[in-house]
């Protein structure tokens, strides 16, 4: 441990800690432009020079650029460094428009706290300023090329540290420019993070661009849902509404960074059709009436149809706190659910995928970083959880290999191998690529049941033969390798993959290496559901227990069947057929209008709450503000109204949670406070898996993991596994999946209008070569028939997919849901091509 | 190598042109400092050259005579390091053009006593620069104030050039 | 009680009545004398220019509206009087599209006046502003704009910074080189 002397302060070191973060640690601020944690020492900006008295180093030194050693004696404030620190601040200024009272940086800059603090109060410089003109960045990033001080943060972190090529340094000398050949919108789904690592305001934020300044700010940390990664932000609220959400640092989740999904996707909670007062058949009423009703009802229903006539549904996205709510809920009244699963396929990959993660196996993204190879099995990051990109990326830089075996066309900006096979030849395939890899000791070695499974897997099929040669690369590649991490989608995957993948990282973590598992998740808080949601039916289930008179009462809590469930006209129809349909939420979902009662409920940005992310890790939003209609939509942008009132307007919503005790109680008398801590107290007393959760003081800020292991309770034969399916090939059949895309087709994200700019038109991936056979070229429009219905879509050809598979993003303005399901087999006469203005 | 300078002058480069006496020059290329009159005949060769503070650089030797100003030679090198300046790091990309800016004040008689200062202090400043690309690109103007600060102040007390009559 | 011990009472009363008799005699003698106040609602004093009483928005010489609302003011007061909404033009300005001062609470320390980078907030020597009402002491932006420079006629911020706006392009303001081209390599 290097021991080091700085400004006649001693202080240990880790080795490798450069000089510049061993002053931080002893609370000494060294200016900083161009050096980041993320991105390392360049040694650019050469504002953090200091003067090395003693040791290998002699006079004035960049901070950044040495690390510490023995023996060092480091003066910050020797008047030489000072000096040329001063000078440095003054270089940067030559050029500043001196614009900041309409910067948006201005109040968090950088630059304006270090010229402040290097003195320089005066201009001496005579000449004229460079200036540079601006470019179009798209919807997110602002431009102001003027402002640049050329730390190089910017291309680094783009082009570096996350691989994309479309901005970065053009022109030498006092002309450097940063952004792209061409003025156009920003490729990476990155984008956003440009303006939290850009120490001026170069890039600042668009859409809260000219609304304030960051002083004025109640700064919050948060959580984004917007994926189940669960990435650590903080949101930024004035005047009754989120302004701004930035990346909150966070060691084993997100880093320094978020995508732009989350960043923007915050809007739904200020959104101005979002409903905030409580209905009876569309007609607002006081929440008091509403609970009254709803609880009278559901009892009647209860009392004469039995229990089981109540049905409940719970979401992915409510907080821990709702979910349990509404699992005492259903426990003390006996009713069906919680329901939180479409289909068996949703419920088996998921609870397989909390159940298989054991906690030797589980992985932080900060883990898969460090990985040496990566096998990502039914996983499409960018589309999925776009942070998991920049991991993979992170390790690739430091010379990982990444497989991906996946029937979509995987976009990642930087080199990797790509099997492409149809979702029904997945486990097919991944089960060879296991026996390929898999030595003979360790499978000698294997216990029976293991060995079992082992034996199961078919020897050759075509579909194997045809990726011989590739499997046995990959096979090599990762026998080769010491740290693999095992990614697995839970979305386009069967039923087997989960477990499939989590037995290859068993069997390779028996072969002597260090292995990690990381799944994706349909939801921030899935991973809750599937510790919460017991044996409760699918949602499909329910709906035929609706269609044959068994279930009466809906009450939906937070989730919107419209937007995930695939069969559209059923959904409407069964719906109809409900005595009570109670709904709960705070998005503005298409069910308040067929519902008889409706409670609004409280965002997470003002209920706070845990969420457990995908790796099973327990993470805590803190309550932003308090609700109610913000004073921009209140005042239509004019000044807010000149009178006092003690109410804040449109403040009756409550978290999920309180409408859930208050139903649970007999009467209305249920106080508001402490409900929560009873809620999380009965969690603990129930669920031995939460006994370890901190008290909301002591929570530490990365969160605490619990992998629940085989403590989740299955429905279905744990030998499952034996035999894979083989698919059946078919020359005109065509299997149809529909898939997530990273801007258009997440729920909350969607309700944002700046993400909805960044939205690509949907349509429909097929293979060149089913294309050409079905006489089908770029850009037509289809109409793809099934049972259920039509949808019409353009097609868009590429060749890096799954031939015999067509793909479809769930998005939100494409009713994708008269498929009738989310993965189908279609035959090839059921595509037909339709013109332009042809309806379906 | 070894070779006095005055010889290279005289006997190969063909000597002075009429009527020009030796003043300066530059030893090796555009990041040499001058060599003032005093180091008429000294030996070119590395060591010597050290010795005496100087640099052979490229070894493509510029020679002035009494009737050039050398603050405008020196605008002219600052103007190229200003230019060529790959612009990677603040004291280099942005101090060249400062002094050139600072420069050119004084050549053409708007400079003033304290730009002096200024120029000597980011000469220094700029040996702190990322690469050998700065203080290589400031060694004319370090010596220029070194040996010739007197043609400098000459400039900024008469308010223009001294050898522009105009 | 007088302190000093060793006087008689006598005197002590006729000390007093000396003291009365000079007090009474001085304002006699005012009666006659012109007064030095003035009468404040009918004669009123001409202020300076730089005391410090109601607050007015200004504008540029070209009549744009100075204020970009960078909130420095509102941040600066000590009271926290002032608040405001920022917003963008269509020219590319910035600007207040509500902006709002409390004169109940304002004690004109004149802090917003110095901290303003556009000279867009001033002070004015009209302090006649009391009122009943207490809301009506809350001036609405339309009550506190004016329609010229106030003590600064001449500046308009937008022509030194470097933005774009309806005021100028890029290598237009003041001190501006011309943006350079990125697509060339000539000087
Ligand atoms: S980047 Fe910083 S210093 Fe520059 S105008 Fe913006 S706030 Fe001011
Ligand atoms: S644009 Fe920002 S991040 Fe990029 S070099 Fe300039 S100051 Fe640095
Ligand atoms: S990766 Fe997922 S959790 Fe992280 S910021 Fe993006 S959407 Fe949010
Ligand atoms: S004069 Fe002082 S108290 Fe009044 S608004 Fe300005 S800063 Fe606030
Ligand atoms: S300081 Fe000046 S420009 Fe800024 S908001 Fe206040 S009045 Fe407007
Ligand atoms: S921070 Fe060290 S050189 Fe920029």
């Amino acid at each position: 441990m290097p021991k080091l002397i700085i400004d006649n302060q001693e202080i240990d070191v880790q080795p490798g800690t450069k000089v510049i973060d061993a002053a931080e640690q002893l609370g000494i601020m060294i200016p900083r432009f161009c050096y980041h944690p993320a991105l390392g020492s360049v040694g650019a900006c050469r504002v953090c020079a200091v003067k090395f008295l003693q040791g290998p180093f002699k006079g004035v030194q960049m901070s950044c650029m040495i690390d510490a050693k023995d023996g060092m004696v480091v003066s910050t404030t020797d008047e030489e460094a000072v000096d040329f620190r001063k000078y440095v601040i003054e270089w940067l200024m030559l050029h500043h428009p001196h614009d900041c009272p309409v910067c948006d940086e201005g109040g968090h800059c950088l630059l304006q706290d270090m010229t402040v603090a290097g003195g320089h109060g005066l201009r001496r410089y005579q000449g004229k300023k460079r200036t540079h003109h601006d470019q179009h960045l798209g919807p997110l990033v602002q431009h102001e090329m003027n402002r640049c001080i050329q730390c190089y943060r910017c291309s680094r972190f783009y082009q570096k540290f996350s691989g994309y090529r479309d901005l970065g340094v053009l022109q030498i000398g006092e002309r450097v420019y940063f952004g792209r050949y061409q003025a156009g919108t920003l490729e990476s789904p990155f984008s956003g993070n440009l303006i939290d690592i850009c120490p001026t305001g170069v890039y600042t934020d668009k859409p809260s661009r000219f609304i304030g300044r960051r002083w004025d700010y109640e700064r919050t940390p948060s959580l984004c849902i917007n994926c189940s990664l669960g990435c650590h932000t903080v949101v930024s609220t004035r005047y009754r509404e989120i302004v701004r959400q930035e990346a909150r640092f966070s060691e084993a989740v997100n880093g320094h960074f978020i995508c732009d999904r989350g960043r923007y996707g915050f809007f739904y909670a200020s959104q101005e059709k979002r409903p905030r007062y409580a209905q009876i058949n569309g007609n607002e009423v006081s929440w008091e009436k509403s609970i009254q009703t709803a609880r009278d009802q559901l009892n009647r229903i209860s009392q004469e149809s039995g229990p089981g006539a109540v049905a409940s549904v719970g979401s992915v996205r409510s907080s821990l706190e709702t979910q349990a709510a509404l699992s005492r809920l259903c426990q003390k009244k006996g009713w069906q659910g919680p329901v939180y699963w479409i289909d068996h396929g949703q419920e088996m990959n998921v609870k397989t995928a909390a159940a298989e993660l054991a906690d030797e196996l589980a992985v932080s993204l900060r883990d898969v970083e460090q990985a040496d190879y990566i096998l990502a099995v039914g996983a499409d990051p960018v589309n999925e959880a776009p942070m998991l990109v920049l991991a993979l990326r992170q390790a690739q830089r430091m010379g990982a290999k990444v497989c991906f075996l996946d029937p979509r066309p995987i976009g990642l900006p930087f080199s990797f191998q790509h099997i492409s096979v149809a979702p029904q030849a997945m486990d097919l395939i991944l089960a060879h690529l296991l026996k390929e890899t898999i030595d003979q000791d360790t499978i000698k070695g294997l216990e029976p049941h293991e060995k079992k499974i082992f034996d199961a897997i078919p020897n050759n099929s075509h579909l194997v033969s045809s990726n011989q040669k590739l499997l046995n690369a990959v096979a090599n590649d990762i026998r080769l390798s010491q740290r693999l991490v095992i990614v697995c989608g839970t979305d386009v995957v069967s039923e087997t993959i989960p477990e499939r993948a989590a037995y290859f990282a068993r069997l390779l973590a028996k072969m002597g290496k260090q292995v990690g598992l990381f799944y994706l998740l349909p939801g921030a808080n899935a991973f809750g559901a599937a510790l919460l949601s017991d044996d409760a039916p699918t949602f499909g289930r329910i709906l035929d227990e609706i269609e044959a008179g068994l279930v009466r009462a809906l009450v939906l809590v937070e989730n919107d069947p419209y937007g995930y469930y695939p069969d559209r006209p059923r959904l409407e129809r069964v719906l109809q057929q409900l005595d009570l349909l109670l709904v709960m939420d705070y998005l503005d979902v298409r069910t308040i209008q067929d519902a008889d009662v409706f409670l609004p409920t409280l965002t997470l940005y003002e209920a706070g709450g845990f969420f457990v992310n995908q790796e099973g890790r327990i993470q805590k939003a803190s309550i932003a503000y308090q609700g109610g209609h913000p004073i921009s939509q209140f005042s239509n942008g004019n000044h807010p109204p000149r009178s006092f009132r003690n109410q804040i307007p449109g403040k009756e919503a409550q978290p999920a949670w309180q409408a859930l005790i208050e139903l649970a109680n007999e009467n209305s008398a249920t106080p508001k406070q402490g409900v929560r801590a009873d809620i999380l107290a009965w969690l603990v007393k129930t669920h031995p898996l939460f006994s370890k959760l901190p008290p909301d003081n002591a929570f530490p800020s990365d969160g605490i993991r619990i992998n629940p292991g085989k403590d989740i309770h299955f429905r279905s034969a744990a030998d499952r596994l034996v035999v894979p399916t083989l698919a059946s090939e078919s020359a005109d059949q065509m299997e149809l999946i529909t898939v997530d895309w990273t801007f258009g087709t997440e729920e909350l994200s969607t309700r944002s209008p700046h993400l909805r700019k960044m939205e690509s038109k949907p349509c429909v991936f097929m293979h060149s070569n089913d294309a050409a056979q079905l006489d089908i070229s770029e850009g037509d429009k289809v109409a793809v028939r099934s049972d259920t219905g039509i949808v019409s879509i353009h097609v868009t050809i590429t060749d890096n997919m799954a031939p015999g598979v067509l793909i479809i993003p769930r998005h939100q303005r494409l009713d994708w849901q008269h498929l009738g399901a989310s993965k189908i087999t279609v035959s090839k006469d059921q595509i037909r091509k339709i013109r332009e203005e042809e309806p379906c | 190598m070894g070779v006095r300078l005055s010889e290279i002058i005289e006997v190969h480069a063909g000597g002075m042109r009429d009527g020009a006496e030796f003043k300066a020059c530059l030893p090796g290329g555009a990041s040499t400092a001058f060599l003032p009159g005093e180091f008429y005949d000294i030996e070119m060769d590395f060591e010597t050259m050290r010795k005496a503070g100087h640099r052979l650089g490229t070894g493509a030797i510029m020679v002035f005579d009494q009737k050039t100003c050398l603050v405008a030679a020196t605008l002219n090198l600052t103007e190229f390091f200003a230019r060529e300046s790959c612009g990677w790091c603040t004291p280099c990309r942005e101090g060249f053009p400062y002094m050139r800016d600072l420069l050119w004040r004084i050549e053409h008689g708007q400079g003033q006593e304290e730009f002096i200062s200024i120029l000597s202090q980011m000469c220094r400043h700029l040996w702190n620069s990322y690469c050998a690309f700065a203080p290589g690109g400031v060694a004319p103007i370090e010596s220029l104030l070194a040996y010739f600060e007197d043609e400098v102040h000459a400039h900024i007390e008469k308010k223009k050039c001294p050898f522009n009559d105009k | 009680m007088n302190t000093d011990k060793n006087e008689s009472p006598m005197t002590q009363i006729l000390a007093d009545l000396k003291a009365l008799a000079i007090g009474f005699a001085t304002t006699f003698k005012h009666l006659f004398q012109k007064p030095f106040t003035e009468e404040y609602p009918e004669y009123k004093r001409p202020l300076p220019a730089r005391s410090r009483a109601r607050i007015i928005l200004t504008r540029d010489p070209d009549g744009g509206e100075r204020c970009v609302a960078c909130y420095l003011c509102s941040a600066v007061c000590p009271v926290s009087c002032i608040s405001m909404q920022s917003a963008e033009q269509a020219d590319g300005r910035r600007y207040a599209p509500w902006f709002r001062i409390n004169f109940g609470r304002c004690i004109y320390c004149g802090l917003c006046e110095e901290a303003c980078p556009t000279a867009a907030i001033q002070l004015t020597p009209d302090f006649e502003m009391c009122k009943q009402d207490i809301l009506a002491l809350v001036y609405e932006k339309e009550d506190l704009l004016v329609d010229h420079g106030g003590k600064d006629k001449q500046y308009n911020f937008y022509q030194y910074a470097g933005v774009v706006t309806d005021v100028g392009e890029k290598g237009t303001h003041i001190k501006e080189e011309k943006p350079v081209n990125i697509r060339s390599n000539l000087p």
